[in-house]
């Protein structure tokens, strides 16, 4: 998130990101051979960068983008566009659209992640995130006809209540799974790993198993914690994610969810008579979390079970999937993770949203 | 993202996974770019981080 990259719309910037753009890649899959009849003006390639230049430039719309592309020269350099008579049509990027699609735009985006993530495939320890973010509509209102907002698909949404901000909004909502390059020392570093976009009134905890799902398919890896907020807390992806793939879905406790033995706190556990307990590991064959007391227990020597105590305790990961789960709660690295990691989510998501402008 | 003209499912779809690429450039110029350190800045002078107990 924090870089040293030149600002956003800078021709500097365009000039750097410009070798990392995968032309020969694109122009490969989606060649520009014969169509039968009319011929095409421009590479695959060439419209993708075009396409790119809406979100690297001040420019939010792509009408306003082809309007303004003859007097940039900078853009055009970076579209591959020699003449500034000769910029394509917003029908030529419409059939680009179409003729790519989602999925060649996900293939894209694969492609460009591949050597990123080369390092970090198979890590036992590696952190994704997940989220959605609101993403308001170019909406005229609502049709009584045909009982749908103007805009097609677009819903009502809740969001997260902010000052200044209605509790309700039309349009949809990215979810996306990103990645964290830990490696990378300088700064913190998340990438995409998987998009979906959404009418706004679909439940954010509903894509967590299909965005780890393609990982495994795309991949056959996918990050083994990842962290994410209250929206999926929903017990059963979790445990399909245990269950499946060994990936640990970390979320904190709702304040009103009820708390299952050993835990005492959220981010405590005890032994029946209050002894704070240490969680010690999973046996994966009996699969069955265990937790002890500490070196000195301060209880157990005045403790009236202390005689018949085996000071360590299993519990079950399905006993509670947020509490316990692949990892539980207590223990120090989820802790961690939470702690340190959680509080990114909204960062990368406001950075997404507001520094490309 | 938030002021990009979004006026259907398709379009916003198309626009999310621009964004991501965007995101994934900026990635791989970071990492194939580290940031420039002076020489001698393992040297220049860092605040020390107090421990307060909670």
């Amino acid at each position: 998130m924090n870089s040293n990259l030149p600002l956003t719309g800078t021709a500097e910037l365009l000039e750097l990101l410009s070798p990392f753009v995968p032309d020969d890649f694109i122009n490969h899959d989606w060649p520009t051979g014969a169509t039968g009849g009319r011929r095409r003006a421009y590479t695959t390639a060439q419209l993708y960068r075009v396409h790119l230049l809406s979100l690297l430039t001040p420019v939010h719309s792509l009408n306003l983008l082809v309007t303004l592309l003859p007097e940039q020269r900078a853009w055009r350099q970076f579209a591959g566009l020699r003449r500034h008579s000769q910029v394509p049509g917003v029908r030529v990027l419409h059939e680009f659209r179409a003729r790519v699609g989602v999925l060649g735009l996900r293939q894209i985006n694969e492609h460009l992640l591949a050597p990123l993530l080369e390092p970090y495939a198979w890590r036992e320890l590696s952190v994704g995130l997940i989220d959605a973010t609101d993403l308001p509509a170019a909406c005229g209102g609502f049709k009584k006809s045909t009982g749908q907002y103007s805009a097609p698909h677009a819903a009502l949404g809740g969001r997260t209540l902010k000052t200044g901000q209605s509790r309700c909004f039309v349009g949809y909502k990215k979810h996306t799974l990103r990645f964290w390059l830990h490696d990378y020392r300088a700064g913190v570093l998340l990438v995409p790993l998987v998009s979906w976009a959404t009418p706004a009134n679909r439940s954010e905890g509903g894509l967590l198993v299909p965005s780890l799902h393609h990982c495994q398919r795309q991949w056959e890896w996918c990050p083994p914690l990842v962290v994410a907020d209250m929206g999926y807390l929903g017990a059963a992806a979790k445990r399909w994610c245990r269950e499946r793939w060994r990936v640990a879905v970390l979320t904190k406790l709702r304040s009103d969810m009820k708390l299952v033995p050993p835990y005492v706190a959220w981010n405590q556990a005890a032994c029946p008579q209050g002894e704070p307990l240490t969680w010690l590991g999973l046996d994966g064959r009996a699969n069955e979390h265990w937790f002890g007391t500490g070196a000195s227990p301060e209880l157990c020597g005045r403790c009236w079970e202390a005689s018949h105590c085996p000071r360590q305790f299993a519990y079950r990961p399905e006993e509670h999937e947020t509490l316990l789960g692949r990892l539980p709660l207590a223990s120090p690295i989820v802790q961690q993770v939470l702690q340190q990691v959680r509080p990114w989510i909204e960062p990368a998501q406001a950075y997404e949203k507001t520094n490309w402008e | 993202m938030s002021q990009v003209f979004l006026n259907g499912l398709r379009l916003t779809w198309v626009m999310s996974l621009l964004a991501d690429a965007v995101a994934i450039l900026r990635a791989r110029a970071i990492v194939g770019h580290p940031p420039v350190r002076p020489l001698l800045d393992a040297l220049t002078p860092t605040q020390l981080s107090l421990e307060l107990p909670g």
